[in-house]
């Protein structure tokens, strides 16, 4: 699905000093992979997600999606892969102010030729556990409940690929593994996911994890028995009840 | 396509940001109302001088007047010219075959006219038979006097209504004989309303004597003050009138670059400085309410640009998840016009509002054409996209990555 090679991209900062934030990386991700990148701040992770999702232009290298070289493609070409082949969820969720948990869902498909947008908003905030929420202005929902509401969006236009940069840096660790449960549960549906995190635990969720330094991929492996996101939240739950109990006796 | 579903989600930003959305608004529905309001009054009025011209100087007449001053100056009364004479226009009507009919009047105004104890100033009005036809003059009551009583100096007076009701009061004044400072006049008609003419006479203060009257025993002088001639084709008014003024200079004797000792007035003339009087209405005003409308359109700019600042992370988004440039840019253009075009409409509706309110109150005319609401609603679409277009396009051009850091 996603092959890179030679891949780079710089910044200038403070005017002079140029900053490599992806180093002729090469890189390549199969249908149905569910892969975590993990790296320091500063890494050139975000930079490289960008690129992928098409949110962003490398400076030279090749990056081919379905068989596609991005860069022959227009921005109005580009707009549409966005729309209908990938999904994003960022760390701080990008949700509307004063916009209901369903409009926010039904944003991509306003731009896309889907009909019953109403109806395929809800089937997607039923898939994420929201059912209940749906009406509710996304202010009056707690971190976790925001992040599975932009979850929704990535999902409602039935993408192949979801992009999430951090989906868990904001949230408190039980709502991060609530979160995790869901990508898990979607990659096992068949969908590709590609996640940024810098925490080490949430990346044992993927089946593989390629760490990046400076730019540049120092380190990658498979995980052989990814942990299983519901049963920590069942473990959680557990160890919550018995020192209830404890207290009690 | 797509379209229908942009538009329902610019609503909603608009409904989500009211205050904002309606500080937008008010700037657009003042211009628009004083617009609305402005051009009314100007076509109203303009509309209102137009109709008592024409009741007094309809298309098909040539106006001849002593004197060499323009039409604004002050030769309100009294010629300042003793050159028209009674023959001039014996001479044109013999010599112009356009010419249908015409009357010649001298006036003296400011007469005291009595009677039995009764006193009242009146605007004495020497014409011609023709008068009737001539002017459009309606005789109520009695009749109007004929050729013999004008060639016999007859004392006879057709009266105006302010003057029957002034002397005569319910009683009628047909037969009875008033005094115009001494000399006494029989009644023999009184003549319906013709309300004020275009310089200030009122015409419903006039007492009409045949012009040989006039001029032999209360003027006592043979020139005239002003003349009117009918045409039989409107079409070749113009040429007319030139001969007209051909045959005048040449038996007053004025060849060359001199001027002429009368003026010739026509309806052309008439209309253009009706048209004249009226610029400040029909282009001054309204260039005062247009300012104030550009105005409110750099105030929606200023807005429209505050929010695509404000709303970088909205744009960032809608662009990662797929809207493409002319989606952002329709947006934003639909948020802005959508917002003058309402103003517009709610403008016009509050200037209709305050001209209906106005009017039994102060009185100042006013016509409402289509041409007027069609142009004020124009302006407000115009000013929707010209106000919005360059904040859409700076938001329409954000980069996502940009936009969403």
């Amino acid at each position: 699905m996603i092959n890179i090679k030679n891949l780079s991209k710089s910044f200038t900062k403070d005017g002079s000093a140029v900053i490599k934030a992806v180093d002729n990386m090469n890189l390549e991700i199969k249908n149905g992979e569910f892969v975590a990148i993990v790296g320091p701040s500063g890494s050139g992770k975000s930079t490289l997600m960008n690129i992928i999702g098409l949110l962003d232009v490398p400076d030279s290298g090749s990056y081919i999606l379905n068989g596609k070289e991005v860069a022959k493609l227009s921005l109005d070409e580009l707009a549409e892969i966005r729309n209908q082949k990938i999904g994003f969820v960022f760390q701080q969720f990008h949700l509307l102010p004063k916009t209901t948990a369903k409009e926010n869902v039904e944003i991509p498909l306003i731009y896309s030729d889907k009909k019953d947008i109403t109806g395929l908003a809800v089937s997607a905030l039923k898939l994420v556990g929201l059912e209940e929420r749906i009406n509710h202005v996304s202010t009056e929902l707690s971190g976790g409940q925001q992040q599975r509401v932009a979850i929704a969006r990535a999902l409602v236009n039935d993408p192949e690929l979801i992009l999430a940069d951090e989906p868990t840096g904001n949230l408190d660790s039980k709502s991060g593994l609530e979160i995790m449960s869901i990508f898990q549960k979607l990659n096992r549906s068949g969908k590709t996911i590609v996640l940024i995190t810098h925490d080490q635990k949430i990346a044992e969720h993927a089946n593989r994890v390629v760490k990046i330094v400076d730019g540049k991929i120092s380190e990658q492996y498979s995980v052989n028995s990814p942990r299983d996101a519901e049963k920590e939240i069942a473990e959680i739950k557990n160890s919550q009840e018995q020192e209830i109990l404890e207290r009690r006796n | 396509m797509k379209m229908h579903r942009i538009i329902k989600s610019g609503y909603k930003t608009v409904m989500a940001h009211k205050l904002r959305s309606m500080f937008m608004m008010l700037s657009v529905v003042i211009g628009i109302a004083a617009l609305t309001v402005v051009i009314s009054l100007g076509k109203g009025t303009e509309e209102k001088i137009m109709s008592q011209v024409k009741k007094l100087f309809s298309s098909n007449t040539i106006m001849i007047v002593a004197g060499k001053g323009k039409m604004e100056s002050n030769q309100r009364m009294g010629s300042s010219s003793s050159t028209l004479k009674l023959d001039d226009f014996e001479e044109i009507k013999n010599r112009v075959s356009n010419v249908l009919e015409w009357d010649a009047v001298q006036i003296s105004p400011d007469r005291q006219v009595s009677y039995s104890g009764r006193n009242t100033t009146a605007i004495i009005s020497g014409q011609t038979t023709a008068a009737e036809t001539v002017w459009n003059i309606d005789v109520k009551n009695g009749r109007f006097f004929t050729e013999a009583e004008n060639r016999n100096l007859s004392r006879v007076a057709v009266i105006a209504p302010n003057v029957a009701k002034e002397l005569f009061g319910t009683t009628n004044p047909v037969g009875e004989e008033i005094r115009v400072e001494n000399i006494p006049f029989q009644v023999i008609g009184v003549i319906a309303p013709r309300g004020m003419d275009p310089h200030g006479i009122d015409k419903d203060s006039e007492i009409l004597i045949p012009l040989n009257t006039v001029l032999r025993r209360v003027v006592n002088m043979d020139y005239l003050m002003l003349g009117k001639i009918l045409v039989t084709d409107e079409k070749n008014i113009a040429s007319t009138a030139k001969e007209v003024e051909q045959i005048l200079r040449e038996k007053h004797g004025i060849n060359g670059n001199e001027a002429s000792d009368f003026m010739i007035v026509t309806p052309t003339m008439i209309n253009k400085m009706v048209k004249d009087i009226n610029r400040v209405f029909n282009i001054y005003l309204p260039i005062v309410a247009l300012i104030s409308l550009i105005v409110g359109s750099i105030v929606i700019a200023n807005l429209m640009l505050l929010s695509v600042n404000e709303r970088r992370k909205e744009i960032g988004l809608r662009k990662a998840v797929g809207a493409k440039t002319k989606d952002i840019l329709a947006q934003f253009l639909l948020e802005s016009s959508s917002i003058t075009i309402g103003s517009g409409i709610l403008g016009i509706a509050i200037g209709l509002f305050a001209l209906s309110f106005l009017y039994p109150r102060m009185g100042i005319p006013y016509s409402v054409s289509w041409g007027t609401l069609i142009i004020c609603f124009v302006i407000s679409v115009l000013i929707g996209i010209l106000s919005g277009y360059f904040p859409a396009r700076k938001a329409a051009n954000l980069q996502p990555v940009e936009a969403l850091n």
